[in-house]
């Protein structure tokens, strides 16, 4: 281990059945001090993976480690993690201040300890001078940072978030991403966050692990996710994008919608079937004559920062554009994109492969986006 | 017009249900013997109540069943409920509240007869020892049913989160089920202390010759027909009730406060 | 290592489960197979099926029936009204409180309003019908159980009707019902659910309610729940009882599951 490593998995396999696994074979190294999303659709094992670095689970194959010592039997009330809950789980017969104070009651502190703590805590989620106040008087944005107020006085070295924001209302929710992404920095430790909002993963993350069906699909930065998709899942669910089949005619050469295109890619077999991505915002609308690609507008909705334009092409794809400027339905209009907005994804690519197949973009062309 | 008749019919509903009671209590006062003409106000069934030692010791008792089935109760009941929320299997759960439910739904009679049986196999002497048991018994499966729901509603998230923060089993048992069900353990003490004070039919199978509680003592002062002294005594009873009730209801009112407070 | 732990929870409560719930019924039905004289039997379920049983078992559900309906007439309406009302909370409390009254003050009670010059003769002298014998008749008995269970078949039907979602009864409205096919083909169908509660709260107790008869009807009604207590506390023949006693759960049994899941309503 070359990295500050705190949390290591090594095909961690979770099963409830001979044929329910919910976690298949996971592994993942996860540094000190920086703040992870697990990102997924319901069901698709990000919870699971959090259960069991809390403690509440074990992998039914597979080793966890913490700080490098494995922890597979380590029961939740000795590990040094706290959660942060999807209901928060506040204790109704308790207080605020009683709440807070659970943990460190549990650790026998010394009263004038726990009194500064909790003060101190209440302080860092900006709710001061709460102590005394009934959870029953609280909001659900109140309550969430008492939820987190709880877990970060027992110092964890780890917070564990299970989709803490998906029961607060949009304004909030965005507000207590940027309250959440400061306070993890301002601690310094790592964080664990689950959700299925790929907007709130890419605003908040260091790096993402996107999950489909209990295997890690893609992990990286927001941006590397983003831009790099690996394949038709990870492309689907981060962000909306234009998916179409094509063919590698050579290297920098891609073939699809019945017409040859310039691009970056290379490395690939010739003629390799593969699928090509550009994302809406990379096209731009423009008079028929002028686009790469000619197409008819279908529907047309109002965003407010721009327009979202359904148009298909004479093959019959459709082409989703995100524009500023409005078009009129009906009208055959013309998409132009840059050679970089086209993102070609081979077929069943495991990561390696992928990350490989990138930095040989950047030692030898250097003209990509990603890292 | 629209609201005259259910008016009406609601006033003659509450009239009888309240008449019959309030005709025992104003007859308590009567001078006259009877409960059906009034002569005089008098005290001296109040008094004569208070200087009968034998009826005393049959209201204490009373109580003192009451008192002490609920408690052991109590007890059973909140570990019978925790035993059926904690039941590794959903057949098992069920199994077990339905067998919960049989003594709740058996007629007085049958739960009478059946307990008079079973003492007099295994020996127990009837008097004091069969009347709490049979308490005991009856009792158990009313506190279970007040416990339940109060365990049902409880997110398991909150023992996982008690568990994330260094919480041991025993922590979680006081420290956060046992507060957090508490309003549910008071209703359940409180129904078991009515059932029991209430209970007639049971406790007249399992009594002996020398063991009387007041329901039994009504009972057999009824059968030799009517003394006034019954009435000054129902009057206390009916007063002491409302006593009851009231405690009941403010606990029933801070067990819905509770309940708000874990809505979300 | 949990289930070491939790096995101490469950040692009282089986226990209590094993001895006064599974022993006590297993008690009964092998009683029932005993005479006076202790010999293994059949004559007690043959002595069942003669018509001296037969007729108290039949009369005895008639009179559970007539206390059922009415009570049923009575506290239908009066919970619909209740749950109309500005005072829903406090009126349900006062139909509450009644039932906290020890039941056996409640019908001593009417030892004295039935008496021969008491509250109902002299309510009829004056209506001019004159006074009658009504203490120690079946009519008493009926009223006065009527009035003893009116409260808990109220309690049932209210909460059904508490829980029906008014808007159904505008959208009713709304599609051109009167109020009488809204509440045949809404109202009710909606809150039977409370009504079979009900039912079940007052048909079984009153098929066995034993003081009732000995108190108010002198013992010209005989329920099975007086020819139960008969046989055990006055002639001894505990094989006779605990064989109508076996009739009498399983006559609970079939109700339970006539008037559908009980379990549900009650957890």
């Amino acid at each position: 281990m070359t990295r500050d490593s705190i949390i290591r998995f090594d095909r961690v396999t979770k099963a409830y059945g001979p044929n329910e696994r919910v976690l298949n074979e996971v592994s993942f190294d996860m540094e000190r001090g920086k703040f992870y999303t697990l990102l997924g659709p319901s069901g698709c094992g990000k919870t699971t993976i959090l259960r069991i670095i809390a403690g509440f689970i074990e992998p039914t194959s597979g080793d966890v480690f913490f700080n490098g010592e494995r922890i597979n039997h380590v029961p939740a009330n000795k590990r040094q993690v706290n959660t942060v809950f999807q209901d928060y789980a506040l204790f109704p017969h308790l207080n605020v201040y009683e709440n807070i104070a659970f943990g460190l009651r549990i650790k026998k502190m010394r009263k004038a300890e726990i009194d500064a703590k909790v003060k101190e805590a209440l302080k860092f989620v900006n709710l001061p001078g709460y102590e005394s106040r009934e959870l029953s008087e609280m909001s659900g944005g109140q309550k969430q940072r008492v939820a987190i107020a709880r877990a970060i006085v027992n110092e964890p070295q780890v917070i564990l978030l299970d989709e803490p924001l998906s029961a607060l209302d949009l304004k909030l929710r965005t507000e207590m991403q940027y309250e959440l992404r400061e306070l993890q920095q301002r601690l310094g430790i790592t964080f664990i966050f689950v959700t299925h909002d790929q907007e709130e993963a890419l605003a908040m993350s260091d790096e993402i692990i996107v999950l489909n069906e209990g295997i890690i699909q893609q992990s990286g930065t927001p941006t590397d996710i983003y831009d790099e998709p690996i394949n038709r899942f990870v492309a689907d669910f981060i962000g909306e994008s234009n998916i179409i089949d094509g063919v590698m005619f050579q290297d920098f050469e891609v073939e699809f919608a019945g017409r040859r295109f310039e691009c970056v890619d290379k490395g690939l077999r010739p003629n390799e079937p593969v699928e090509v991505i550009i994302r809406p915002e990379d096209l731009a609308v423009t008079a028929a004559e002028s686009g790469k690609i000619q197409a008819k507008v279908d529907s047309q909705l109002f965003r407010g920062v721009h327009y979202e334009i359904c148009c298909y092409d004479a093959d019959g794809n459709e082409w989703l554009v995100h524009s500023t400027k409005k078009a009129v339905v009906g009208d055959t209009v013309g998409l132009d994109f840059e050679p970089e907005a086209i993102h070609v994804m081979r077929l069943n690519e495991t990561q390696e492969e992928f990350n490989r197949r990138l930095e040989s973009y950047s030692a030898g062309g250097g003209q990509n986006a990603g890292k | 017009m629209a609201r005259f008749w259910p008016r009406a019919y609601l006033i003659f509903v509450f009239i009888l249900l309240y008449a019959p009671i309030f005709y025992l209590m104003f007859y308590s006062f009567n001078s006259g013997g009877t409960m059906s003409s009034f002569e005089g106000f008098t005290l001296d069934w109040y008094k004569e109540l208070f200087a009968d030692t034998r009826l005393l010791i049959i209201v204490l008792n009373t109580v003192v069943i009451a008192l002490f089935s609920a408690a052991v109760s109590t007890i059973i009941g909140v570990l019978g409920a925790l035993a059926i929320i904690y039941a590794r299997k959903r057949i098992y759960q069920n199994a077990l509240i339905s067998l919960n439910n049989v003594l709740i739904v058996s007629p007085d009679v049958i739960i009478g007869a059946s307990f008079l049986i079973l003492f007099t196999i295994i020996g127990v002497k009837l008097g004091f020892a069969s009347v709490l048991l049979a308490h005991i018994a009856f009792s158990v499966p009313i506190v279970v049913i007040m416990v339940l729901p109060k365990l049902e509603e409880m997110s398991s998230t909150l023992i996982d989160a008690a568990r994330d923060l260094g919480a041991s089993r025993l922590d979680i048992l006081t420290k956060v089920i046992l507060p957090y069900i508490t309003p549910g353990i008071f209703a359940g003490f409180f129904m078991a202390l009515t059932y029991s004070l209430d209970d007639f039919a049971v406790t007249f199978f399992v009594t002996g010759n020398g063991f009387t509680t007041l329901s039994v003592e009504i009972y057999s002062l009824a059968r030799r027909g009517i003394s006034l002294n019954v009435n000054a005594l129902s009057t206390l009873l009916f007063l002491f009730t409302i006593f009851l009730v009231i405690g009941y209801y403010f606990i029933q009112k801070r067990n819905e406060k509770s309940a708000v407070g874990v809505r979300k | 290592m949990q289930a070491n732990n939790r096995t101490f929870y469950w040692i009282p409560y089986v226990l209590w489960i094993a001895l006064f719930v599974v022993a006590p019924l297993l008690l009964i039905v092998y009683y029932s197979f005993f005479d006076l004289n202790g010999n293994f039997t059949f004559a007690n379920y043959q002595n069942f099926f003669t018509p001296v049983y037969l007729t108290m078992a039949l009369s005895s559900f008639w009179y559970a029936f007539l206390i059922t309906f009415f009570c049923l007439i009575i506290a239908y309406p009066a919970a619909y009204f209740i749950t109309h009302s500005k005072y829903k909370q406090l009126l349900l409390l006062l139909i509450i409180l009644p039932s906290w009254v020890n039941l056996l003050l409640k019908a001593y009670a009417f030892l004295g309003i039935f008496s021969t010059y008491g509250a109902a003769n002299s309510l009829l002298e004056t209506v001019g019908i004159g006074a009658r014998q009504i203490l120690f008749t079946d009519f008493s008995f009926v009223f006065v159980s009527v009035y003893i269970f009116i409260p808990f078949m109220i309690l049932p039907i209210f909460n059904a009707l508490d829980k029906l979602n008014p808007a159904l009864i505008y959208a009713s409205r709304d599609l051109g019902a009167s109020f009488w096919a809204t509440f045949l083909k809404v109202i009710f169908p909606l809150t039977s659910s409370g009504v079979k509660a009900g039912v079940q709260a007052v048909f079984i107790p009153a098929l066995s309610l034993f003081m009732m008869t000995r108190l108010i009807a002198g013992n010209r009604v005989i329920t099975l729940g007086t020819a139960i207590e008969q046989h055990f506390l006055v002639t001894q023949d505990w094989g006779m009882g605990a064989t109508i006693a076996v009739f009498l759960i399983l006559i609970m049994i079939v109700m339970m599951i006539v008037t559908g899941t009980r379990k549900k309503g009650v957890l």
